[in-house]
């Protein structure tokens, strides 16, 4: 360790979403002009291929012109990634037992609990993200009981 | 023969999200600072 960056890998569907719109929320999920604190806490974009950090330098470029600024955000290549310990994983589905239980059931192995795109789905909804109209289109396919569906229901209500 | 057992060991149900998740994702990675 020493030189490590506190990162999130996504693994996803392009068909569903581009790597365009996952640059486009990453940069409005963070203030790029910004000095990063720390190696371990800095702002980047980890490229995993040559299109890759294409559209990452692109977008860097088109951000800086449309703020006016310097963006201190860095480009890089991924290098090799750790799996941070169990309990940073899916943190705040955590917090809501009762959700996590029922899908700790289907999956024993942690990796498996973790690598799960239900999960994913639960634990967004449990930070707050998510609206009921979506959850609702998608609430029967997340392997919930009519009990967790009842109690995630009221939990994205509110 | 133990019931309780034998229901607590009753293979869950992958969710449908899952099952149908297809194997052609992509990787991207991020720091958030």
């Amino acid at each position: 360790m020493g030189d490590h960056t506190e990162t999130v890998q996504l693994d996803y569907d392009p068909q569903r979403i581009t790597y365009a719109q996952l640059l486009d929320i990453f940069w409005k999920s963070h203030e790029p002009t910004r000095r990063s604190w720390s190696r371990q806490y800095m702002h980047a974009v980890f490229y995993h291929n040559e299109a890759q950090r294409r559209q990452a330098l692109a977008s860097r470029a088109a951000v800086e012109q449309k703020i006016g600024h310097a963006v201190r955000t860095e480009v890089v290549s991924v290098r090799s990634f750790t799996m941070a310990e169990d309990y940073h994983q899916k943190y705040t589905l955590k917090s809501h037992q009762a959700l996590q239980s029922e899908l700790a059931r289907v999956y024993p192995n942690p990796r498996d609990f973790v690598d799960s795109p239900a999960v994913t789905r639960l634990n967004g909804y449990a930070g707050g993200h998510g609206t009921a109209d979506q959850l609702s289109r998608e609430i029967d396919i997340l392997g919930l009981s009519a009990e967790g569906k009842k109690r995630l229901a009221d939990l994205v209500r509110r | 023969m133990n019931l309780a057992y034998t229901l607590e060991t009753k293979p869950a149900e992958i969710p449908p999200i899952d099952a149908a998740a297809p194997g052609v994702f992509e990787t991207a990675s991020f720091g958030l600072g």
